[in-house]
Order: structure tokens, then sequence, then C-alpha cells
């Protein structure tokens, strides 16, 4: 493998988005959320719902903050990197990234100030409007990029000028292209998920370590919900979204899936070791017929392998085999959850159901991990092209020396180790501090609570006193 | 005691101020909001060119 510009420029694009895309990805459902709550302070006046939105609206602030520095970077490298992308694509997906900042970053960005420092000077009203203003901001925001991002894998709309570059056509088409409907309810979806995932392992923390218990059970119910309907959800959209890949990119999902031969019946592979030199997939464990029936609606279906497509035109198939899984896994994951929620609510044991308790802790970091798999086998699945069958990656690179890039890329790797470290441990310090809460501190005695044990010892002590 | 940077809601007994008032800090923190965004774009702009 040479560490050519090509490879430098992917590796930090990748290096850059990955990072980027934990922070919408949270913000996306966590500006929801806070709407939410606040809509049921101001409806019921109840004090834990205040106290929940005065907790998360800190942890997305910082959050949207450290999207917004991560998300620049990215557009000064299609500059930089990415200048051949730039001038070819640039008059087809430009205005979307242009649409993007004017109507969602804006709104989300101005009406933040509202949100944060308002509330008594604007009144209750206002501010519930302004923190809608932003939940709607970031969903205006999630569609603009997606409707890019959905144009680059299935592209329309859009012509040839007399110097080779793209000229659109027709935006509605490049805008409303065939991916963008499952792609973008598929993305909006994973990040209302994540959200529910911290808030869930937040909570369960706070009420394993006993904690604002009125506060945590509240937010608890809510994520549970949220994961409960959610997750399943999630599961039939990303379906949707393979069938559609399978139709217009049908070599990504040949990868996705390690299918080398197209054959009637092919499997769903559960484990394997794909090996694109020997053009196989090792150890395979799978259910035969069943992806010909996920993606096709029939097992006997003929269904396309990689044996379809010249090598050049194959994407990488072991990471893309390997980041579907993880996605599907996390997925599974959340939907285990939040039926094992939902199960331990209606037996009315989800406040003491520590064992539940301790795994959402543990899973908190779920929804991250499924966005980021889901992306990487979305973007290394549409390899070896950058706009699906039109641009080839290795043609948009910049003309820069490999160097140049090394130098860049190991300056944001230090950068971004420092900032969003420090960024992210004080998130976690805040999460772990739990919200402020209107219930009396614990008291604190040395005595076992209410044992009467504790309570002969104390007697003792005072008759002897 | 210092206010918290993070305002919240006015307390119960707090007087509703005038709509004129709530209105004014509206557009006031807006164009804030907007004045801060402009800044940060034009600075990260004035780098590159």
């Amino acid at each position: 493998m040479e560490f050519d510009a090509l490879l430098l420029s992917r590796l930090q694009f990748a290096f850059t988005i990955g990072f980027h895309i934990i922070f919408p990805a949270f913000t996306i459902g966590l500006a929801s959320f806070l709407a939410v709550l606040e809509g049921l302070w101001l409806t019921t006046k109840k004090p834990v719902f205040r106290n929940l939105y005065l907790f998360w609206v800190k942890i997305f602030a910082l959050s949207f903050g450290m999207g917004v520095v991560s998300g620049v970077v990215m557009s000064y490298q299609f500059g930089t990197n990415w200048s051949v992308f730039s001038a070819q694509v640039g008059s087809v997906i430009g205005p979307l990234l242009g649409y993007e900042v004017l109507t969602a970053f804006f709104l989300e960005a101005s009406f933040l100030g509202i949100m944060l420092f308002g509330w008594k000077k604007v009144g209750e009203k206002l501010h519930f409007f302004s923190t809608c203003t932003v939940a709607v901001g970031t969903l205006i925001s999630a569609f603009w990029i997606l409707a890019a991002n959905s144009w680059m894998q299935t592209p329309q709309g859009f012509a040839h000028a007399a110097d080779g570059t793209m000229i659109a056509t027709d935006f509605a088409q490049v805008i409303f292209n065939p991916s963008l409907p499952s792609r973008f309810a598929h993305m909006v979806l994973a990040a209302f998920l994540t959200t529910a995932m911290v808030v869930a392992g937040a909570s369960a923390f706070a009420l394993l370590t006993k904690k604002a218990i009125a506060e945590s059970r509240t937010a608890l119910r809510m994520s549970v919900l949220m994961m409960a309907l959610v997750a399943p959800l999630q599961v039939v959209v990303g379906h949707e979204s393979g069938v559609v890949a399978h139709e217009y990119q049908p070599a990504k999902v040949a990868a996705m899936e390690g299918w080398w031969e197209t054959k009637a019946q092919q499997p769903t592979l559960l484990f394997g070791w794909p090996d694109q030199d020997a053009e196989t997939t090792h150890a395979a464990i799978g259910i035969p017929g069943m992806g010909s029936w996920i993606v096709a609606g029939d097992a006997d279906a003929v269904v396309k392998g990689l044996d379809a497509f010249a090598p050049e035109d194959r994407p990488p198939v072991w990471i893309t085999f390997w980041a579907f899984r993880v996605m599907v896994g996390m997925g599974f994951l959340m939907v285990g959850l939040g039926l094992w929620g939902a199960a331990v609510w209606l037996l009315k044991r989800l406040d003491t159901a520590t064992l539940y308790h301790r795994a959402l802790v543990l899973a908190a970091p779920a929804g991250f991990i499924a966005v980021l798999a889901g992306w990487i086998s979305a973007e290394v699945g549409r390899q070896p092209w950058v706009v699906y069958g039109v641009l080839r990656t290795a043609d948009a690179v910049s003309p820069v020396p490999a160097g140049s890039v090394a130098t860049s890329l190991i300056f944001f790797m230090v950068v971004y180790a420092i900032v969003f470290s420090a960024g992210a441990l004080y998130i976690l310090r805040l999460i772990s501090k739990g919200p402020d809460t209107d219930e009396d501190p614990p008291k604190q005695t040395s005595e076992p609570p209410g044992s009467p044990l504790g309570t002969g010892v104390k007697s003792a002590a005072t008759k002897e006193g | 005691m210092k206010p918290p940077t993070i305002e919240g809601p006015p307390e119960d007994g707090d007087p509703k101020p005038p709509l004129a008032k709530s209105l004014l800090w509206f557009a006031a923190l807006w164009v804030g909001g907007v004045a801060a965004v402009a800044i940060a774009a034009y600075s990260l702009r004035a780098l590159i060119l």
C-alpha cells in the first residue's frame, strides 16, 4: 500500500469526518429532546423537566460548538485536498451545501443564543419557539447534507458542460435523488437513537449512583420509550435503504454481504473473512437464500455478486463487510435493550433493575459506534467512485504532494486529540455529575439506614452520652 | 452569588416583563447570534484569502 496524496487525502477526510459526525449525530436528537422537555415543562410545570432541560442544554451547547469547529475543517478540505472534485461537481452540490448554511446552520446558530441566555429575558413562549427552531434547524441541516451525499451515491439531474465539469439540469432531481428518502430517514432515526442511548446511559448511571432520582427516572423512561419504538423502526428503514442501494449500487451491497459470485440463493453471512485477492470469503457462516430474499424479496432470485464488476470497479470488501456487520450488530443491540427496557417497565421494575441499568451504561456509546460503522460501510462501499459511476475518487484529488497532506493530517490528529479529548472529558464530567435537582440531598449517617442494629447503636450511644 | 451562565426559566413570583421588552431582547439576542456567526465566518475566510 502506497501512502500517496490520494490515500492520505482519503485518510484525512475519513479522520475529520469521523470526528465530526459524532457531534451532529448527537445534537440532532438532543435538540428535539430539549424541545420535548421544554414543551413538557410548559404544559405540566413539573420541575424535573426544567432541571433536565438545564442539564442537557449545557451538553448540547458544547457538542454543537465542537460539531461546528470540526465541520469547518471539512469544508476547507474540499478546496485543499479535493479541488478537482470541487471543480467538477461544485455547480451541482455546492448550492446544496450553501442552502445548508443559509437555511439550517444560520437558524440553529442564531437562535442558540436565545436558547442559552434568554429564558428569563424573552419569556417562556419565545424561548420555546427558539428551542423548537434550533431543533428544526438541525433536521433541515441533516436534510441538505444527506441530499448532497445521496446525490454522490445515486447521481441524477445533471449533464456535462463543454469543459467536462458537471452542471445541474434539474435541481429537484439532484435534491430528491433516489437514495435521499431512505438515507435521510435512516440518519435522523440513527441520531434519535444515538441521543436516546446517551440519555439512557447517563440516567442509568445517575440511578446507580443515587443522584437526581426523579430526573433520572423521567429521562430513563423517555429514552427507553424512544429505544423501544425507534430501534425496531430503524431496522425497517435500514432494510429499505439497503434495497435502494441494491438497485442503484449493487457492487456496494455485494461487498457489504461478502457475495463474490452472481447466483440465486445468496446467503446472509453472519460471519466471514473476506479476501479480496482470493475473491472469496473464508470461514463463512450464513443462512442460504436469506440475502436474495432480503434484497429481492425472493430467496431464489439471482443477485449480482462482485464477479459482475471489473476488479478495478469493486470497493474494498473487508472494511465494507465488517463495518456493515458492526452497524447491524449495534442496531440489534439497541432493539434488544429497548425491548428489555419495555419489559422491565411493564413489570414495574424499571427503576430498580440494576443489571439493566449497568447494561445501559455500557451500551451508551452504541449509537455512535453504529453511526460511524454505517457511514464507513456507505462511503467505503461507494469506492472507487466519489460520484457513483461518474467520477472516480482517484480523479478527484488535488494535485498536491503527499508530504503536504501527511503534514496537515498529523497536525489534525494532534489538534483533534487535544481539543476533542478535552471536550469529550468535560461532557463526561458533566454527565457524571448529573442534573441539578429540587430533591433533598441524602442524609449522611454512620449507621446502616433503617436497620434495627443502626437504631440500637444510636440509642446506646445516646444513653452513654 | 454569580448568576448561572445558562439562564433558567422565570421563577413563579417573577413579574412578567412587558411584551415590547421581551421582543427587544429576542431581537437583540438573535442579532447577537448572527453577529457571532458572521465574525467567526469572516475571520475564517480572512485566514484562507
